[in-house]
């Protein structure tokens, strides 16, 4: 028998490729305030979908699961999943009421059980929830409707950490009795209390979600299904917004929103009051390992020599405020702007180089050294390449290592092989979570990504420290927080250069696109098209 | 008997294929071992937070606490048993990871292999039937043009075109969420979104194409058989298609074999920029993550696509080439 070619063809065309994919039923029409397709872009794969074991499992859970309470866009904790909670004169109790009537996707009802389970999880799973969750040793419930949170020290970053993207409620009954939950079945198609129920994964592709019907804020969500689609390309989520294949996005370059501005089809939102979560600064750090590094007058030379208005204009298009404080401006409870600046002056820097005595050799060279930049944002790059001209300037030759971000952790935190690294490092919602990491001695842990990389240590830092961790008057905790910042700018073993924001961008017949503090990766319940 | 011949060669390349593959498992799990970090420090890094309890934990769960050779050991008697192991970071066994992509890619890549082989074999007869006349010159043109020019270029420059100046086509993804799931509507959404990466795959193996079938057919126009089938009075059509182009696809498969791997291997930028949910992605994710068993399978199935192709182009040729001994 011969083979026929075409026949084979048609075959082989047949069954690749082709196979049915369940379907989703969209309804295309969005009457009014309610209905329609919500499409939002995502940059990476999320890991799994269920964020109470990783931040890794990117935008699902703020729309799935809810927290026990939210944070509004004025940054004051308001209530979710927790009616009401009370915390304790010595604060060292912190009892939550919960709200009656919430049902899980799956119908059963939510318990004080599935709280004390979720704080389990998150204490023992979440690489934040491990911090922030440290001093509460225990809970109990005196009613079906009511949890009690015990700590072991007053903890004021606990009720931060409780917010639907950082600490979502999971349903007990879904996970195993025992075994590693964080690679559970469950956290690929995740059962939560949140005004979206999962629908399908399609990896690489998109995520689909739908309404919650039962959604304990009645009448919410407006939108009939959200899709959060994976984009990887940035040029190409531009296209994407620009064709109107989705709807949100914060992935856009900064280039192409200066561009995507004048268009009358797209809004951009460019709010601080939805970065809480995500306010964080870009920094230039020293390995005090090496020896000349623990002159304090060459690091000042480099802290003089940080053109930070450039940066703003022309690296960052103006997203981004510049900052010379270790807790930046988006933290405005916590910022101190009375810290010991560094004027970018190079004749300065030049001068104290001199006097130190790093000589011009014989091709104007004074000082070689090394810069790592974290690569897992691009325009890092960017800011070393424009340090590394300034420092030239002065007859510093920084030579900037490329290499991915897994060589560069390896790099920084593991091996600890380098000179100076330059990365971006999220400083909220709290410093006791985000600032604290990088200048408290105890946290010098090699192996330990995003840990004190300086192998900075200041006995007094340390004190304020812990003193402001534990401190629940929020005046006398400022107090700490902004002698702190003005210790480790007098010792400046870290140069905080800049605080970039993460404008949105958006069709322009959308609204409420932010909801909380959140900002962009919140639950999207109330956004709905006009 | 060709098909005693097809089949003892089958036999002896296929026998061929079996050192090959072991060798590649080893070869990448060493190349593995040589990046610097591990899965567990990589997946703590992007978490922007990690604890010495997590990291512990993650070291245990990603299987990287074991010595190396533990772990070639543990990924080789998972192989015996046909199981590719389970990723700790995507939450799912490597086999359903992988095959979900590879259809994908395999759809992608196969249509643009037959769009460059067709067009670039179209492109070729023509140049070499008006060899030095201005069609010739034209297309010898292009086919620089389409040579030199880079894919991802290609592939934006149709998106800015044809989905968001014209509307045309969709700018990402493979199919409209949403859309119809199976059936003739479903095929045809998925060719609409087929029609740019396709294209912009396949431009520079068009040029290659082009070129190789109109150098091989320069060539074979001045064997012996083309004037005996000249002398004999056969249309020029005849000559060209039966005696001419027909020597010259001995040379064509042989490249066409060649890359296969090639196409495999340019998938991640194409897949990247139309976001199409293929093995190329999944690939480059990998070795950012460095997750070693998501990599070695995808690498191991890469690797037994590759020698199939080259079994399939060496029958092919056996076929095509009666002088060539089984």
């Amino acid at each position: 028998m011969t083979i026929n070619r075409r026949n084979l063809l048609l075959s082989t065309l047949a069954g690749v490729g082709l196979s049915a994919v369940p379907g989703l039923t969209i309804s295309r029409a969005a009457d009014g305030k309610t209905g329609g397709v919500l499409v939002v872009s995502n940059s990476v794969e999320p890991v799994h979908l269920v964020g109470a074991f990783t931040t890794q499992a990117g935008p699902p859970t703020s729309k799935i699961f809810d927290g026990l309470i939210k944070v509004g866009l004025d940054g004051r904790p308001a209530p979710a999943l927790a009616e009401a909670w009370e915390v304790s004169g010595d604060g060292k109790t912190i009892t939550f009421h919960l709200r009656k009537g919430v049902k899980f996707h799956d119908g059963t009802p939510l318990t004080p059980d599935d709280v004390a389970f979720s704080l389990d999880v998150w204490k023992k799973y979440h690489a934040r929830g491990r911090g922030a969750f440290a001093n509460v040793t225990g809970t109990h419930s005196p009613d079906d409707h009511t949890i009690i949170f015990d700590l072991s020290v007053p903890s004021p970053v606990v009720l931060l950490g409780l917010v639907a993207n950082e600490s979502p409620v999971l349903a007990r009954h879904t996970y195993p009795a025992e075994g590693d939950l964080a690679v559970a079945e469950r956290n690929n198609s995740p059962i939560g209390t949140g005004p979206f129920r999962f629908v399908e994964w399609e990896r690489g592709s998109h995520i689909a979600l739908e309404k919650n019907q039962d959604y304990w804020d009645a009448g919410h969500p407006l939108v009939d299904q959200l899709i959060i689609r994976t984009l990887p390309d940035p040029a190409t989520t531009s296209a994407a917004i620009e064709a109107g294949t989705v709807q949100v996005s914060s992935f856009v370059p900064l280039s192409n929103i200066v561009r995507l501005q004048k268009n009358a089809d797209i809004q951009v939102i460019d709010d601080p009051r939805g970065s809480l979560y995500a306010v964080g600064a870009v920094v230039f750090e020293f390995n005090l390992d090496r020896e000349r590094f623990r002159d304090r007058a060459l690091r000042t030379a480099f802290a003089h020599s940080i053109d930070r208005d450039f940066i703003q204009k022309n690296l960052y298009y103006g997203f981004a405020t510049p900052t010379e404080s270790p807790i930046p401006p988006g933290l405005p409870e916590w910022h101190n702007a009375d810290v010991p600046k560094y004027i970018f002056d190079l004749e300065k820097a030049e001068n104290i180089l001199e006097e130190a005595g790093y000589k011009r050799n014989s091709e104007g060279v004074r000082l070689k050294l090394f810069n790592d930049y974290a690569a897992n944002n691009a325009t890092h790059l960017l800011v070393a390449q424009f340090i590394r001209s300034t420092l030239a300037k002065i007859g510093v030759d920084l030579e900037i290592r490329n290499q991915d971000f897994g060589q560069f952790v390896n790099r920084a935190y593991t091996k600890r092989d380098f000179d100076t690294i330059i990365y971006h490092a999220t400083v909220g919602p709290d410093p006791a979570i985000g600032a604290q990491r990088f200048y408290w001695s105890k946290n010098f842990k090699p192996g330990v990504a995003f840990s004190n990389a300086a192998n900075y240590s200041n006995p007094e830092v340390d004190r304020l420290l812990e003193a402001a961790g534990a401190e629940i008057d929020p005046a006398r905790r400022r107090q700490y927080y902004n002698e702190f910042q003005r210790i480790v700018q007098e010792d400046i073993v870290r140069i905080p250069v800049i605080s970039p924001r993460y404008p949105l961008v958006a069709r322009a017949n959308l609204s409420n696109v932010i909801e909380d503090a959140a900002g962009g990766s919140g639950s999207n319940s109330q956004t709905h098209f006009n | 008997m060709p098909a005693g011949r097809l089949s003892r060669r089958f036999v002896r390349v296929a026998l061929q294929a079996v050192p090959l593959v072991l060798g590649v498992i080893l070869l990448n799990f060493t190349l593995i071992q040589l990046l610097p970090g591990d899965a567990a420090e990589a997946f703590a890094a992007e978490s922007g937070a990690a604890t010495q309890e997590t990291m512990d934990m993650l070291r245990v769960r990603f299987g990287v606490d074991q010595p190396v050779f533990a772990q070639l050991i543990n990924y080789f008697h998972n192989l015996s048993q046909f199981y590719l192991g389970f990723s700790a970071r995507y939450n799912a066994h490597v086999t359903d990871l992988i095959l979900a992509r590879l259809q994908m890619t395999v759809l992608l890549k196969f249509a643009a292999l037959v769009l460059a082989f067709l067009l670039g074999i179209l492109f070729g007869v023509i140049m070499e039937r008006w060899r030095n006349r201005w069609p010739d010159k034209l297309l010898s043109l292009l086919s620089l043009v389409l040579y030199s020019t880079p894919g991802f270029w290609i592939g934006l420059m149709l998106i800015v075109v044809f989905s968001v100046h014209l509307g045309w086509l969709p700018p990402e993804g493979s199919r409209t969420l949403g859309g119809a799931s199976k059936g003739w509507a479903y095929a045809w959404d998925v060719a609409q979104h087929m029609v740019l990466p396709v294209v912009a795959s396949a431009t520079f193996f068009v040029a290659i194409f082009a070129r190789l079938t109109r150098g091989a057919m320069v060539e074979a126009r001045t064997a012996d058989h083309v004037r005996t089938a000249r002398a004999k009075g056969l249309t020029s059509r005849q000559v060209t298609f039966r005696h001419v182009l027909r020597n010259a696809l001995i040379p064509l498969s042989t490249i066409t074999g060649m890359h296969v791997g090639a196409l495999l291997g340019g998938s991640v930028v194409i897949e990247t920029i139309f976001s199409w949910p293929g093995l190329g992605r999944l690939t480059y994710e990998a070795v950012l993550a460095r997750e070693y068993v998501v990599l070695l399978g995808i690498l191991l199935i890469s690797s037994i696509l590759v020698i199939t192709a080259n079994i399939l182009t060496d029958l092919v040729q056996t076929w095509l080439d009666p002088r060539i001994e089984a």
